[in-house]
């Protein structure tokens, strides 16, 4: 026979009973921290993505500048190591934009024809960037390349003889560090925000959670009250706290489990008293 | 009016409230990062400026007049060339009033005043000054819908991204309510109804420490004590009463497990998935000349030899899976996947990468049949569909919340590092298999394990529905999967102008159509116990799907088609196995892991055939006549299934009633 439910085991039942409801609660709590977290960052990618282009296509602007005027002189037959304005627009880019710590110049043979601003970048400067093809689409021979590496934003186009075989590359270190400073700005603010969110989105579903889950504890207690006062012999237990409203489906079946036990009890008993 | 659950109810709100929060964080942040770039157009438009502006003073000091400089617009022009947003850029002098020089991209018509061009564009104005004193104006213009596009994009990103991240929520959830929740009431639910229908023979063990497990113990314990009653009344009045009663105490039995595969299958499947937006990349990377093949060609072959190692491995690792148990195999196909997915990380050439990738496709291969085999085992003949659309819907909802994630993350940690995260994944699904699953049972006196054979290859092929299931439903069905979604789609989409995020988009319809189709369409099925008019219908809306595309030539066409396609194999792929399952007779040695592993291995075909049949079509028809003639097709092996269908059925009744 079942035990029957002592002072100390109802005790007992009542922590345990608190268990799923705290479970369900952190689960609740930490699939929303999941949840928001993950959406947050991959959206921060996403934005870390359309800054580095837009950056990007900003100095394709100057690198056009550069680019034309070098351009300008080889057609004229000039080599490119005489074009000596070219040093200068250089320099003014450097001195334009505080972010853009190095501007240099490279023949076709990696040798820093023209420089501006300090540091070196030659060894970050991927082997690639100097196997270009000319692609030439409508009269525009303009090509982007980008690199990032740990210190920099590299970007690049390559420079083409009338010959379209490539005489060299013209490129600009932008600062990492300040376009950095400019999304770890915007990630402070999605962390301060969905914090927020996750904050009010789990206050407002633990209290749902809790309001549900009180009465699906006390129909639980109930059940299990029910099905042990009934094994101990208590007759007619109640399946419903609430006679307005309708038993659900788990309660209909705890009344037939009832009905059951009743019938296999009086059988029991009839047989019993049938043998004294 | 059937009520919901309370503990239906507690998995409502959960889902609820965390849909609604990361729907808001999205927002959030889709708000913060337009904030952060709306003044990126400024910038730009000021060092375009600035560069026409050094331009200028340089032939000023030259001393040419501002009104003589020679060939100044094609100056201008060259300077919009290789910028997108860039599309007028002009030299205005206030004093005369009049655009001495401009330029334009996109065919716009010769701006005559300040109002038309700013009606135009997105104009911004900057003073050229010389010796402090304004001679004249630049004017740099932008397309006006590029930046509002620009935020589209972002906007749709976002929005991807917050499917994906509540797929991947959802997943988890499901899980722990399922755990927590479901399945103790299952459990519940399950001893109600056999003490409904007198039977008192088994009862369920809950193994938890919560209320919902305790009060499962306490129905057991009340079985035994009506079994205990009960056996004390006379023989003839327990007969009377019609129980069925165990010899001693009730059986203990676990609870169902069926759920417990889903969180390991859509791991596996998550880290496979990683790779499939960034792969042909990677491989393109490590691409050296094969004489005779195309470079195209060379880029495919790791994904040719993929699905190739991974249909042949079917068969063989369906049967050792039988035999070894479900946990080994899945643990040991995990961890293959796992060692496949780190070597391809550190692969130097191609070579390697082909043999890599095959390790890989062994441990995928692996990890799927066995997760089926899951399914069988812990589905029956009623609830199967159901257990296949859950099979399904992981596997579809792992390879998309894969691919995209995967994507992003690449461009972020590079390939290399994405390949290791897949790996660690795909051992985390191992660790978990080792948690949750149960080991094999040996029975001493089971036979032992069957071998595949020659033999098992004729017997399904000449059982007549399981070639009528598997050449005109399954092979169709893996055709269009292959050679319309995976291979027309990109190339038709990419010819309409569609980006590779486009793209994406438009192909996860697909997906997202399986994942949240397919539970519904299951449960369906098993209500209604007719599997046939779901893969007729699922047949149907395929032919559909193909024929929209014919008629609805472009983007929306494509969507609608691929949505169709979605929905229809939502619906119609789950019963094939089902059917297959419940039509085939099983004789000759024949086992339920072996016939998975033919199936699987024999639809492979459509799969195989797929690209090469549309590619084909494409380049002798051209693309909108190809789907035309791939609608036909499907229609015609749908119209044939139908007939051979009631015909063998009327067969079997015939033979039913002579026997």
């Amino acid at each position: 026979m079942a035990s029957v439910i002592s002072q100390s085991d109802q005790a007992k039942n009542s922590s345990k009973a608190s268990s799923l409801m705290g479970r369900l609660g952190l689960t609740l709590v930490f699939v929303l921290v999941f949840s928001v977290s993950l959406s947050a960052l991959l959206a921060y990618f996403n934005f870390e993505k359309r800054h580095r282009e837009l950056i990007s296509s900003r100095l394709q602007v100057m690198l056009d500048e550069v680019r034309l005027g070098i351009d300008y002189g080889t057609g004229l037959g000039l080599p490119l190591s005489s074009l000596s304005e070219t040093g200068e627009q250089l320099r003014t880019l450097v001195a334009a934009d505080e972010a853009i710590d190095k501007a240099v110049v490279y023949s076709d043979q990696k040798q820093a024809v023209f420089q501006a601003g300090a540091g070196d970048i030659q060894t970050q400067v991927p082997e690639v960037w100097f196997e270009q093809k000319a692609v030439e689409v409508s009269g525009n021979k303009s090509q982007l390349l980008i690199q990032e590496t740990d210190n920099y934003l590299l970007v690049a186009e390559p420079l083409f003889n009338t010959f379209n075989v490539q005489s060299g590359i013209v490129v600009l270190a932008y600062n990492r560090g300040v376009y950095q400073a400019e999304n770890a700005q915007l990630l402070k603010q999605q962390a301060l925000r969905s914090s927020l969110g996750v904050f009010v989105s789990a206050l407002v579903g633990l209290l749902f959670l809790w309001m549900m889950m009180r009465r699906l504890r006390k129909q639980i207690l109930r059940l299990g009250g029910n099905l042990d006062r009934q094994l101990q012999g208590e007759v007619s237990p109640d399946y419903s706290d609430d006679l307005s409203q309708q038993p659900d489906e788990l309660e209909a079946r705890f009344q037939l489990l009832n009905d059951r036990v009743q019938e296999a009890r009086k059988a029991s008993s009839n047989s019993d008293s049938a043998q004294q | 009016m059937k009520r919901i659950s309370l503990s239906g109810s507690v998995v409502f709100i959960a889902v609820l409230v965390i849909v609604l929060g990361t729907a808001a964080s999205a927002w959030i942040s889709l708000g913060l990062i337009k904030d952060s770039l709306q003044p990126a157009q400024q910038e730009k438009a000021a060092i375009v400026a600035q560069s026409t502006d050094r331009l200028v003073l340089h032939l000023l000091d030259q001393g040419v007049p501002l009104e003589r400089f020679g060939r100044m617009e094609d100056v201008l022009s060259s300077r919009l060339q290789g910028h997108a947003d860039l599309e007028f850029l002009a030299i205005y002098e206030p004093k005369s009033d009049t655009l001495l020089y401009q330029a334009q991209a996109g065919g716009h018509e010769r701006i005559v005043s300040q109002a038309w061009a700013e009606k135009q564009f997105a104009l911004y104005r900057y003073p050229l000054m010389q010796n402090g004193q304004t001679l004249a104006e630049v004017w740099v213009g932008f397309d006006p819908g590029f930046m509002a596009q620009v935020f589209e994009e972002i906007g749709y990103d976002i929005a991807t991204i917050l499917v994906v991240t509540l797929l991947l929520a959802m997943e988890l959830l499901m899980f722990i309510t399922t755990y927590h929740i479901k399945t103790p009431m299952a459990g519940i639910h399950a001893m109600l109804d056999r003490v409904a229908e007198k039977d008192l023979r088994e009862v369920v063990y809950f193994p938890g420490k919560d209320e919902l497990s305790h009060l499962g113990n306490r129905v057991a314990a009340a079985i035994g004590s009506m079994t205990e009653g009960l056996k004390n009344v006379a023989t003839g009045r327990r007969a009377d009463l019609g129980y069925q009663l165990p010899d001693g105490s009730p059986k203990q039995v676990g609870l169902a497990r069926l759920s417990f595969v889903r969180p390991p299958l859509f791991l596996v499947i998550f880290s496979e998935s990683m790779s499939l937006s960034f792969f042909p990349a990677y491989v393109n990377a490590l691409y050296e000349p094969i004489p005779g093949l195309s470079p195209s060609l060379v880029i495919g072959l790791p994904i040719s030899v993929f699905m190739l190692v991974w249909a042949l491995s079917l068969p063989v690792a369906g049967q050792w899976s039988d035999s070894v148990g479900r946990k080994k195999a899945f643990m040991v196909g995990a961890g293959l996947t796992a060692m496949g997915l780190f070597l391809t990380a550190w692969c130097d050439n191609l070579w390697q990468l082909l043999i890599v990738r095959s390790i890989t496709a062994v441990g995928y291969g692996v990890v799927f049949i066995t997760a089926q085999g899951y399914v069988t085992d812990n589905t029956t003949v009623e609830n199967r569909t159901r257990g296949m659309a859950m099979f399904l819907s992981g596997f579809f909802s792992g390879s998309l919340c894969g691919a995209a994630i995967g994507g992003i993350l690449s461009d972020r940690i590079g390939f290399e590092a994405t390949f290791i995260l897949s790996a660690t994944l795909s051992l985390a699904s191992a660790v978990f298999v080792m948690q949750f699953f149960e080991a094999k049972v040996v029975d001493p006196n089971a036979p032992p394990p069957a071998v595949l054979s020659f033999k098992d290859f004729t017997t399904l092929l000449t059982d007549k529905y399981f070639l009528l299931i598997t050449f005109l439903s399954a092979i169709p069905a893996k055709l269009l999967l292959t050679g319309f979604l995976y291979y027309t789609g990109p190339v038709y989409l990419n010819q309409l102008g569609a980006n590779q995020s486009s793209v994406g988009r438009i192909l996860m319809a697909y997906g997202l159509a399986i994942v949240l189709i397919s539970p519904l369409s299951a449960w369906l099925g098993d209500r209604l116990k007719n599997k046939t008019a779901f893969i007729i219908f699922g047949g149907g809306l395929s032919a559909l799907a193909l024929f929209a595309v014919y008629l609805i030539p472009g983007v929306y066409g494509m969507f609608t088609g691929v949505l169709l396609l979605g929905v229809a194999h939502a619906v119609g792929v789950s019963p094939q196995l089902s059917l297959l399952t419940e039509k085939v007779k099983l004789k000759n040695g024949l086992t339920l892991g072996k016939t998975i592993g033919i199936f699987r291995l024999t639809e492979r075909i459509g799969n195989i055939a797929g690209p090469l049949v549309a590619a084909t079509l494409i380049s002798l028809l051209g693309f909108q006549s190809s789907f035309l003639w791939l609608s036909t097709g499907v229609a015609t092996s749908l119209i044939l299934l139908v007939v051979l269908y009631l015909m063998f059925r009327t067969m079997d009744q015939r033979q039913l009633q002579e026997a």
